[in-house]
């Protein structure tokens, strides 16, 4: 292929994707919802702030407390994102200039509004920050778990909707994964394991496989018989080239419909699992494991629960709209009608 | 009728094996010696060889495979490592408030969800439908527990009308049970009518493009009639279903919710036997439930084939 031919190609494919993204306003919804929640969970480190407690009080307090106790007046470095000089800088919590000069320390603290937007935790931890940082784990989690899931799903569920005598074997075994409660095999699994990063990933991906092969494998049983892998057939292919150069291309649009669900999913099962405990330390933030930190207090600061778990419905959110916008466009035959 | 009953009971044999199977691998694929795991750092080597042989841990797999399924046949589920109560009991003492939330819940999510479903067919695609569905779409996204949360917040904590954590016994009375059970409702209810508004639109949409809904409609009969009595008496089928494929997320919910409200459920249980890595408790309230959870979705497909004979007939 040319150079020219390709360019045209990729242009013809933007086109597509404008058309789709016009047609579907929900989709388009999704996508930016998605794009921003992404950009501000990679950027936390930009527009966090940092979480010197020194940055909590104005210059003039710091100053004077110096003074009190006969130290050398310390500089303390309080703009946002010491580690990367962006060239946009947002003004974040605990920036000096967000703070009236001539307030005390006391009537500060109390306006915690000012220098913590979300406000602080139960140790003082600004919950804006960690929300933002927290973002990176779960998402981390969900596109791990999303990625594993479609390629063992893939590989187990493509020979076993080819093959009729494989097909009986597997899916008895996929029946009884299934039979459980996702959630609850997931909780089993990490706390036998134990609870790490590591372990929550296996947990989801153990969970989340069976689903996905029931989708791939019925996609395949009809494939199977259409004309065209008949002639395949006919014309003396062998079993892997069929299943690789004739079916697998047409289950990619399923598999990526499932994908989108299980990286739903997993958001919000890693959130749960983390609430409990039972998922990742709380060394890391994530947005799961913010909120069960939390859990004690959370009749009488209900912030710290409020906004990690507003960001897991937003993010769940913009991703089930981008994947019911993607099996509307993926297969029209699928298409919601109304 | 017959035929369809025995090969749907027939059917879930296997199911079952195969979930009998997995309970039973959970104790072995612990990183490590499992009773070394569960007897804690403290534990001296005979303790630990005492529990290891309590647990049958030190013989053959196939052997120990075998008492389990002997064991789970009986109905014995093992007991406690932590207060040695027997797992069975421990979990029948905690039904009450567990399916007391979720039979409450349940009921909650169908009265909610199946006439704004039928309410977002009949007026597909306009503001009102809009509304609905964003509503469907939302509850699909929020966590439970965080609803619960909210809910807390606002109906006890602001507005003092419920209490925010605790259950009241049912033999206590009539409304101090519903007080405390009412908010764990709410939160659970909500996201489960979201799948049953999603499910009843979508199949009302369907039949309401019926040739005999034309019909009705054509010789002057109600709109209500019509809906109810012609419409709904066809999509109430796929509904059933809803509630089957609800039940997972009705466990998921009643688990985190009863963390949330300090309900000492079924749900509790786990997560404390989570906590002190009791095994035989993990293992026992995933059996037990996981069992039920398959009994009721093969009652719910029998009521399937009862109520709809051409599935009976497939």
């Amino acid at each position: 292929m040319t150079e020219p031919q390709s360019y045209s190609r990729i242009r013809e494919n933007l086109k597509t994707t404008k058309r789709v993204l016009k047609s579907n306003p929900n989709l388009m919804l999704g996508v930016i919802l998605g794009i921003f929640l992404l950009t501000i969970s990679l950027g936390a480190g930009i527009l966090d702030k940092p979480n010197d407690p020194e940055c909590d009080k104005s210059s003039a307090a710091r100053k004077a407390a110096a003074i009190a106790k006969g130290a050398p007046i310390v500089t303390v470095d309080c703009s946002p994102g010491i580690y990367i000089k962006p060239f946009i800088r947002l003004n974040p919590p605990g920036y000096p200039n967000n703070v009236k000069l001539g307030t005390t320390i006391e009537a500060e603290s109390n306006k915690t509004h000012i220098n913590h937007w979300f406000g602080t935790d139960l140790m003082g931890r600004d919950v804006y920050s960690r929300t933002l940082h927290g973002g990176r784990l779960s998402l981390a989690v969900a596109a791990l778990v999303s990625v594993l899931v479609m390629v063992s799903a893939a590989v187990i569920g493509i020979p076993t909707g080819y093959f009729k005598r494989v097909d009986n074997v597997v899916m008895r075994f996929m029946d009884g994964l299934m039979a459980f409660p996702s959630f609850l095999l997931a909780i089993a699994l990490v706390a036998i394991l134990g609870p790490s990063f590591q372990n929550v990933v296996i947990a989801l991906w153990i969970t989340g496989i069976p689903g996905v092969v029931r989708v791939i494998r019925s996609c395949v049983l009809t494939l199977r018989e259409s004309q065209y892998v008949e002639a395949a057939r006919a014309i003396g292919a062998q079993p892997a080239r069929i299943l690789f150069v004739h079916i697998f291309p047409q289950t990619i649009a399923p598999i990526v419909v499932a994908g989108t669900y299980i990286f739903a999913n997993s958001i919000l099962t890693e959130a749960g699992l983390s609430f409990l405990g039972t998922g990742i330390p709380p060394t890391t933030p994530s947005w799961g494991n913010q909120m069960g930190e939390s859990r004690i207090y959370a009749s009488i600061s209900a912030w710290t629960i409020f906004f990690p778990g507003l960001m897991v419905a937003l993010m769940v959110l913009a991703v089930n709209l981008v994947g019911d916008g993607l099996r509307d466009a993926l297969d029209p035959k699928l298409r919601r009608r109304g | 009728m017959g035929r369809y009953l025995a090969q749907r009971i027939l059917s879930i044999i296997p199911v079952f094996l195969i979930v009998a199977i997995t309970v039973f691998m959970l104790m072995h694929i612990t990183p490590g010696d499992p009773a070394l795991l569960m007897a804690g750092d403290e534990a001296t080597p005979a303790e630990i060889e005492a529990l290891r042989a309590d647990l049958g841990l030190n013989k053959p797999i196939h052997l120990q495979l075998l008492y389990y399924f002997k064991d789970i046949s009986q109905g014995k589920l093992g007991h406690s490592i932590f207060n040695k109560h027997d797992v069975r009991s421990l979990i029948v003492k905690r039904l009450e408030p567990t399916l007391s939330i979720a039979l409450l819940a349940q009921s909650l999510a169908i009265i909610i969800g199946i006439p704004l479903g039928i309410l977002a067919a009949w007026k597909a695609n306009s503001l009102t439908d809009r509304l609905i569905m964003i509503f469907a779409v939302a509850g699909f996204a929020i966590p439970s527990f965080w609803l619960g949360y909210n809910l807390i917040w606002l109906f006890a904590v602001k507005l003092g009308w419920f209490p925010a954590i605790g259950y009241n016994s049912i033999a206590d009375g009539i409304l101090p049970w519903l007080r405390s059970i009412t908010l764990p409702c709410l939160s659970i209810g909500t996201i489960g009518a979201a799948l049953v508004v999603r499910m009843t639109r979508s199949s009302m949409l369907e039949i309401l493009r019926e040739d005999y809904i034309r019909t009705a409609r054509a010789k002057g009969l109600g709109e209500f009639p019509v809906l109810i009595r012609h419409a709904f008496k066809n999509a109430g089928l796929p509904v059933i279903t809803v509630i089957g494929l609800g039940i997972a997320g009705l466990v998921t919910g009643l688990v985190v919710t009863e963390a949330v409200f300090a309900i000492p459920g079924v749900g509790r249980l786990m997560v404390n036997g989570v906590a002190r890595r009791d095994f035989p408790i993990i293992q026992g309230v995933v059996l037990a439930t996981t069992i039920s959870y398959v009994l009721i979705n093969l009652l719910i497909d029998l009521s399937y084939g009862y109520l709809d004979p051409k599935i009976r007939y497939k």
